[in-house]
């Protein structure tokens, strides 16, 4: 059992209105890790990360942070979590100093910190400027500055590259990469986009409806992805041709296509044998790889 | 233990520290105008007892205003934390609820204070100043009744403080800035209603009129201010757990 840093147990939720919004999610966050927390808008990350940091009262089921119930440890581990939730809040009037100072009174940590990290995020010309005429992409790293602030073991990001222009998604998407990387920061990080999560994290869930569909490292993924390809072959008789290959999961005829789910690439060159050997003119073979997106849609279709 | 600082900080350059100092010094700046202009009218009370007078022609105007302007300060400053969607940031902030509570309650009593004492400082200032101009006034020649000035002072910091206390649980439970104002206003023009009743002695936003209109030659403090005390505890107590125990912060 890997080292967890954010683990939840059976974690239910409920709004006023009785409308469930989380049903048993166990999340599992491991040390060192880039978690990305994936879902369609609405499906509970905020609310996930909220119950996470304290923010809404624990209703069911247990949080652990660094093994720790937020109830009884709020403090401490608070010390060790940096977080950015929904849009970026900064006081406006304030320059980006002086916000930086305001969370520095706050934590304790020494002033030069304060240097540091507006390097780190690339803020520091703009220093001295009212966060309030920020653009929204400077305003969101000064808000990741403020999260790093105290040098955090833990980072929880909700949507940081949510209105960002690409440039500013880029940037930020390799912020996130080097803190993990560099500073062996673990990072929990949602978002609703897909192919975001693809290109920086290391363990992916996939939340919808409330509950967890997929948890695991990218790489179980790219397994579930390789399980759920097809290969569709184009011959002059569907119909015939399925009913030659026996042994081969065969799933969808119709009319000169079939489809057969996708095993190795070995077993496909052994289908178009089979299929040559006995006759078949065989037009196409092709292997439709579901992107991750259509995987997507897939499991929260499901 | 709590971080006051921090608190202060952030109320920079916001409306409530210019609320705090345009109210220290617009009446007795008003009433400086008017004895330059008009100096005929103000000539019989300046000339014999002009530091009391003026005082008392300035805290007439503020002690009538006192409640509202404690319940617009008071909204001010927590707004800052809504309007820039703070909350959660601060209750995301290694700080323990006691210190988030308190440090921003007592940013707002030295911005009170602080006002207070501008105050005080202007009327001296402006009673200077209208002396320069207006010669036939006796400012000059009387000695500036600060012990006096300080005892009002305190008084109606105390008879102020219950609002505070409440308007504070006010603005930390209504996300709109209106509510809290509206709530403070409508309930400062209940006591003037209220005022001819005996019993307004436990309607707290009465008692800066209470301590100033009626009570100022009560020696020590008046039963109302002992209530405003009492008040200021069960409100910030009351509000504390409202507070610590609700649901959902941020």
């Amino acid at each position: 059992m890997p080292n967890l840093i954010v683990e939840t147990q059976r974690l239910d939720y409920t709004f006023r209105s009785g409308q469930p919004i989380l049903k048993q999610l166990n999340l599992q966050v491991p040390a060192g890790s880039i978690y990305g927390f994936l879902g369609p808008n609405g499906a509970g990350k905020t609310t996930t990360l909220r119950l996470i940091l304290g923010l809404l009262k624990n209703q069911k089921g247990d949080i652990k942070i660094f093994g720790e119930s937020i109830a009884t440890h709020r403090i401490p581990i608070m010390k060790r979590i940096g977080s950015l939730i929904e849009s970026p809040s900064i006081y406006l009037h304030l320059t980006g100093k002086e916000n930086l100072e305001v969370f520095r009174l706050s934590s304790g940590c020494p002033r030069n910190r304060i240097d540091e990290v507006l390097r780190v995020v690339g803020l520091t010309d703009a220093a001295g400027k009212k966060a309030g005429a920020y653009s929204l992409g400077m305003k969101q790293r000064l808000a990741i500055a403020v999260a790093l602030l105290d040098d955090p073991d833990l980072l929880v990001l909700d949507e940081p590259t949510n209105g960002l222009d690409p440039s500013g998604i880029i940037e930020t998407r390799e912020l996130i990469k080097s803190l993990n990387k560099d500073q062996g920061k673990t990072i929990l990080v949602s978002s609703h986009l897909l192919t975001e999560m693809e290109k920086m994290a290391t363990h992916i869930g996939i939340i919808h409806k409330g509950s967890l569909l997929f948890q695991g490292s990218m790489s179980e993924l790219h397994l579930l992805q390789a399980n759920k390809a097809m290969v569709t072959i184009e011959v002059d008789d569907a119909k015939q041709a399925a009913s030659l290959l026996t042994g081969f999961p065969v799933q969808q005829v119709n009319g000169t296509n079939f489809s057969v789910r996708f095993e190795s690439r070995e077993r496909t060159a052994e289908l178009n044998k089979i299929l040559v050997q006995q006759g078949i003119d065989v037009y196409q073979v092709s292997v439709a790889r579901h992107d991750l997106e259509n995987l997507f849609v897939q499991i929260t279709n499901q | 233990m709590i971080n006051t600082k921090a608190e202060f900080l952030k109320s920079r350059h916001t409306l409530a520290y210019r609320a705090a100092f345009i109210a220290g010094i617009v009446l007795p700046v008003l009433h400086m105008l008017g004895y330059i202009l008009k100096p005929e009218h103000f000539l019989q009370d300046l000339s014999t007892r002009p530091w009391e007078m003026h005082a008392t022609y300035c805290w007439k105007f503020g002690a009538a205003f006192f409640p509202m302007y404690v319940t617009i300060l008071t909204s001010l400053v927590v707004q800052t934390e809504f309007r820039n969607n703070t909350w959660k940031m601060v209750y995301t902030q290694p700080r323990s609820y006691i210190d988030i509570y308190f440090s921003k309650f007592v940013v707002i009593q030295l911005l009170l204070l602080g006002s207070i004492l501008l105050f005080n400082v202007s009327l001296i200032v402006t009673g200077s100043i209208a002396n320069i101009f207006r010669p036939e006034f006796a400012f000059f020649k009387q000695p500036v009744p600060v012990g006096d000035m300080l005892m009002v002072t305190a008084r109606m910091y105390i008879a102020s403080l219950c609002i505070t206390a409440i308007q504070y649980w006010f603005s930390l439970r209504f996300r709109n800035f209106i509510t809290s104002l509206g709530i403070g206003i409508g309930l400062t023009i209940v006591a003037l209603i209220l005022l001819p009743w005996d019993g307004v002695v436990y309607f707290p936003y009465a008692y800066p009129i209470l301590t100033y209109f009626k009570a100022l030659k009560v020696n020590g403090i008046a039963t109302h201010e002992w209530y405003s005390l009492i008040g200021t505890a069960a409100a910030l107590l009351l509000g504390f757990w409202n507070i610590v125990t609700r649901k959902e912060r941020g």
